[in-house]
């Protein structure tokens, strides 16, 4: 299963892909069923679960506020 | 066509920021509208634009508001700060200003909101200005608009010392940059609370591009403009309270962020030497010239206080007769008030407005010369 944080725009999530990127955690971008019933038109930045400790501690270092975490399958 | 005209928008544009237009147009779609590829690189060119904006000058990528031009930034800023105070208040201005500003001050809307002073900047002396503005703070100053450098004759103000004048007694400062944004340093912080800027003049970036930088220290509540979709919160009927969909409603000009992305990126290339070195030069030959007046210029030594522009008049005749007769030649410069007739007003032009040749990136010395060569010319014709 991946974790997806739900974010409020997309400069935010383009912001958090860039620092995740420069700390080498992968993420891809969805707005998914999942992410749009946590926050209508948010965004979602999905990492594997294994970087979903680092990758919240990342964005709250960085001022990217998290709306809501979800789960999805793995592709 | 030989250009002096830096200070309206900067040519020629480099090969890569249109060619970084060009791509985007193929490529990009409504960027924050769907997940779609398209829409995402319209994004990318989005962000990417903020990311080299905040490097540039110091701030946020999310609080880099992207415009279509200074004027748009400071209506964001300006408005946005005016909409948001229950109460009325005075704000401070420099007697320098663009009509992007006074126009703003002067609008019917506000007359029984604000009150506005002129502190009076001095066109020589920086501690005079820095004292008159102190001087000309009172308790119900909330704001101080502060043009960094006239764009009539060039002159670069103090800024940073009113910026603390202004932090001690708790004034905002919107920053006018539209004549320093890649001229000079130019910061969000030290330069001011809220920086307006053009992405297209001497950052070299495409046409209707521009900036509206908040410093992420700043804690006041601007009111949005514009209101729209915001491609998130669809179903808040409020425009959203973070930066910066707040103030960036309906379809973004993606094309001409990538082009100003580039711009940003390879504006360190540029030597500004042959610029100051151009600057000097006219400076000397046109106080040279027995027909000339030179307004508002710097004394010998003291050229780095001011941004590459001069303001001259051809005794005898009207400043739009001598530009029209100069663009005849190929020569292109701008005669007239130049949206600031506040800043003639500073200088004694108002009634006869000036001739303004501002020198930017890809001029010559051969260019300047030639120039003068014109110019002497009209005197003497």
């Amino acid at each position: 299963m991946d974790t997806v944080f739900v974010l409020t725009s997309i400069t935010y999530s383009a912001k958090a892909q860039a620092l995740l990127k420069q700390h080498g955690i992968p993420s891809e971008l969805t707005r998914s069923l999942n992410v749009r019933q946590i926050r209508g038109c948010g965004y979602g930045l999905k990492v594997n679960s294994i970087d979903k400790e680092e990758a919240e501690k990342l964005m709250k270092n960085n001022g990217i506020k998290i709306a809501g975490v979800t789960v999805e399958q793995s592709l | 066509m030989i250009y002096f005209d830096h200070a309206a928008t900067g040519l020629p544009k480099s090969e890569s920021v249109i060619n970084a237009v060009a791509c985007a147009m193929r490529y990009c779609g409504n960027p924050g509208r769907g997940i779609n590829e398209a829409s995402m690189a319209g994004d990318r060119a989005l962000y990417n634009c903020r990311n080299e904006l905040s490097k540039t000058f110091n701030a946020l990528p999310e609080n880099c508001i992207l415009t279509k031009n200074t004027t748009e930034a400071l209506n964001y800023a300006i408005k946005g700060f005016i909409d948001s105070q229950k109460d009325g208040f005075s704000v401070l201005i420099s007697g320098f200003e663009h009509n992007a500003v006074t126009r703003i001050l002067k609008c019917s809307k506000y007359k029984n909101k604000i009150k506005v002073f002129t502190f009076n900047a001095d066109l020589f002396d920086d501690r005079k200005t820095i004292e008159n503005f102190k001087n000309a703070i009172t308790p119900d100053v909330k704001l101080a608009i502060l043009t960094h450098a006239s764009n009539v004759c060039g002159r670069i103000f103090p800024i940073k010392e009113l910026v603390v004048a202004a932090k001690n007694a708790s004034v905002t400062v919107i920053t006018d940059a539209a004549q320093t944004a890649g001229i000079t340093e130019v910061a969000s912080g030290s330069y001011g609370d809220i920086i307006c800027l053009p992405g297209h003049k001497c950052l070299y970036g495409p046409s209707g591009t521009g900036a509206m930088i908040i410093h992420q220290d700043y804690r006041g509540t601007l009111m949005p403009l514009l209101h729209g979709g915001t491609g998130v919160l669809s179903t808040n009927v409020n425009m959203p309270d973070f930066y910066p969909e707040r103030f960036e409603a309906g379809t973004m000009n993606a094309p001409a962020y990538a082009g100003l992305c580039q711009a940003l990126k390879e504006k360190k290339r540029y030597d500004k030497k042959p610029v100051s070195k151009i600057f000097k030069f006219l400076l000397n030959e046109l106080n040279r010239i027995k027909g000339i007046t030179v307004i508002g210029a710097p004394e010998s030594g003291c050229e780095s206080l001011w941004a590459p522009i001069i303001l001259f008049n051809v005794w005898g005749r009207g400043s739009y007769e001598v530009a029209e007769s100069l663009s005849n030649e190929g020569f292109a410069l701008r005669g007239g008030l130049h949206c600031a007739p506040s800043a003639h007003k500073a200088l004694g032009t108002l009634k006869t407005g000036g001739i303004r040749l501002s020198i930017g990136r890809g001029n010559t010395v051969k260019q300047a010369e030639a120039l003068i060569d014109a110019i002497t010319r009209k005197v003497s014709g």
